[in-house]
């Protein structure tokens, strides 16, 4: 059995994401509070404690809380902030596997593999590059084996 | 010689289309707006047509270059057939090719509805699981004896396999009509209706009906709020179209195992025959409301692809049948899916997880009626009409949930599981073969992690994404029957 965590750089990557996109805001915010109107200050303040709330707890949580492990017969996801959630999927149901590799993806970590089924699919949040180019190989071999059994059969 | 060949020319050419019927069907819905018109000019000119011609010839052009579009449209959807498979050459000039293999058909269904009777057509539909595709794989309109003819070469059963009917009482489909009869259904139809009414003439009509019904009501009822008449105008009227709506549907339904496949015939207004290969139905569902289980009735409902999922069907098997009839009714028609008892259930003991957000959701309506007094002082006694009207279904849910918390439970055997839940109004007992579950996932609030407790959630092969969700059990027993069947770690 493999055990996978999402990629520290993805996290690394959020933080500085969120905190540009809560300045860009701000500043927003700011010039529109100059010209217009008061009610841009309290926009503001909702943005910075939404942007506290994100960085100090949301992130954190989900990164401790994320693990995906990857056996001979099961996949298992393991991730949630506010509601936990244990995902299981046999080997033999996965039909298809959809990996998404942003540009950058190897300084970033934002890389993102779902696995579908027949009526559902599992998602693979934030893995690092190597993780999942192992997984996606695996899963490909397990397909094409898979394939292989029921033609015989 | 030559005249008998282009004779079996044109038979062959007509054989591999749809009937002509769909010409129609291929003209833009905006021709109306023009026809209308011009039918109204013709008459107004007293017929003469000479002048008709000049005023308004390019009207007339262009619903000839409608018809001629369509006319093109129809002569390059055609289909091929062999003793296997099927390829239907679809989309503008044929340039789509869907082909199929008749062992992987899911579902092949007849639908004849009393306009196409008029003229000896009938729709076919041909479903299967690829994922693909996420409407039907196969849609045409064909003349009734063709149609008859493909569904059973795909149906393809030996003749000799013994049959086993069902048949469901009229009294039965009466009370599954009734039960099943929604206003929000009902609302559908009629907005539909009004809709494709309104492209075709204008939306006047629906706003005058309306008013006109609510203006003759409140003749009679003048200490009731106009909008009041309004609402109860449209629940009651939606209700009514939505119970004929099913009664029409329903009617005549009787279920057949013929060898692997079942055969599902009902209808009066559309005739309905559907053929679904049974080893893909992925699980059955005895579907129930608190009311039904009072009374000890219920609806078997399956899910196979592409039986049931148009617009307004419900894919039953059973309409009605009473909770003694429901296991010999199964064990006609789906030996070979056992329901297994469950093992896990919940109780007393967790009443209260049930209850909770239900309960605390109907604390919302006072604090809200006030709030709406507060702002608009004049409108008392509408606003503690919807607020009393808006507290009943919560009320009502609060009692549904007390019941389910006795009705919850999940179960498997060798071959099967079986998950009792209840979302929302409606009672679920699923029962899916183990081998179809492609997902399962045990969740936790923050609450039930702190109290042991968990939700399962499972999926099984299907069309879309659909998930059974068992709420409120001891996460270390859900955990250890979970192992024990090979569905967690």
């Amino acid at each position: 059995m493999h055990m996978y965590k999402p990629s520290g750089l993805a996290m690394i990557s959020i933080y500085l994401f969120t905190i540009i996109l809560s300045l860009a805001l701000c500043f927003a915010c700011g010039f529109g509070a100059m010209f217009k109107s008061v009610i841009f200050w309290y926009v503001m303040l909702f943005i910075i404690i939404l942007t506290f709330l994100v960085l100090l707890i949301v992130v954190p949580l989900f990164f401790s809380q994320s693990r995906y492990s990857v056996s001979r017969n099961e996949l298992i996801c393991k991730s949630g902030v506010f509601i936990f959630r244990r995902q299981f999927m046999k080997i033999s149901s996965v039909r298809s596997f959809t990996a998404i590799v942003t540009p950058l993806s190897g300084a970033t970590g934002l890389n993102f593999l779902i696995v579908n089924s027949l009526g559902s699919h599992m998602v693979f949040w934030f893995l690092s590059k190597s993780d999942l180019n192992e997984i996606t190989s695996y899963l490909d071999k397990a397909i094409k084996k898979e394939e292989g059994a029921n033609e015989t059969a | 010689m030559k005249q008998h060949k282009l004779a079996r020319r044109v038979r062959e050419f007509f054989r591999h289309r749809q009937h002509p019927i769909k010409i129609i069907g291929y003209t833009s819905k905006t021709m109306w707006l023009l026809l209308i018109p011009l039918v109204k000019y013709l008459v107004a000119l007293k017929f003469d047509i000479r002048s008709w011609l000049v005023t308004n010839w390019v009207d007339i052009l262009a619903i000839i270059a409608i018809f001629a579009f369509a006319w093109l449209r129809w002569v390059f959807v055609y289909f091929e057939i062999d003793d296997k498979s099927m390829t239907s050459h679809s989309g503008f000039f044929g340039l789509a090719a869907t082909k199929l293999a008749f062992c992987d058909v899911t579902t092949v269904s007849v639908h004849q509805s009393s306009v196409q009777r008029l003229f000896g057509a009938s729709s076919l539909y041909i479903d299967t699981d690829a994922k693909s595709v996420t409407k039907t794989d196969i849609v045409l309109l064909l003349p009734k004896k063709r149609a008859e003819h493909i569904l059973d070469l795909i149906a393809d059963e030996n003749e000799r396999a013994v049959k086993y009917t069902v048949e469901s009482k009229k009294r039965s489909q009466l009370a599954f009509s009734l039960f099943f009869s929604s206003t929000f259904s009902g609302v559908i139809i009629f907005a539909g209706l009004m809709f494709e009414a309104s492209r075709i003439v204008d939306r006047n009509i629906e706003v005058r009906l309306l008013n006109t019904a609510a203006g003759e009501i409140s003749k009679y009822t003048r200490r009731i709020p106009y909008i009041i008449v309004v609402s109860a105008l449209v629940i009651i009227g939606g209700w009514l179209l939505s119970f004929f709506a099913n009664l029409m549907r329903y009617w005549h339904f009787c279920v057949t195992r013929h060898g692997r496949r079942l055969i599902v015939k009902s209808g009066i207004w559309t005739i309905r025959h559907d053929v679904m290969h049974r080893e893909r139905i992925n699980y059955y569902d005895i579907t129930r409301t608190l009311l039904m289980k009072i009374f000890r009735i219920c609806t078997v409902n399956v899910n196979c692809t592409g039986y049931g999922k148009r617009r307004s069907e419900i894919p039953t098997i059973a309409p009605i049948t009473t909770d003694k009839e429901v296991e010999k009714t199964l064990s006609i028609l789906m030996p070979d899916i056992k329901c297994p008892k469950a093992t896990l259930t919940t109780g007393k003991r967790e009443l209260w997880r049930f209850v909770c957000i239900p309960f605390f959701i109907s604390l919302f309506v006072p604090a809200i009626r006030q709030v709406f007094i507060f702002i608009f002082p004049r409108w008392v006694s509408e606003i503690n009409m919807i607020a009393f009207i808006s507290s009943v279904p919560l009320v009502w849910l609060i009692i549904v949930k007390a019941a389910a918390a006795f009705s919850t439970g999940i179960g498997f055997d060798e071959g099967c599981c079986v998950l009792d839940y209840c979302r929302l109004y409606g009672f679920h007992r699923v029962v899916v073969p183990k081998a179809k579950i492609t997902r399962v996932a045990v969740m936790q609030t923050w609450a039930q992690k702190r109290a042991g407790y968990c939700s399962i959630q499972i999926c099984t092969e299907n069309e879309k994404f659909k998930k059974h969700m068992v709420k409120h059990l001891p996460l270390d027993a859900a955990m250890s029957i979970l192992r024990t069947n090979g569905l967690a770690v």
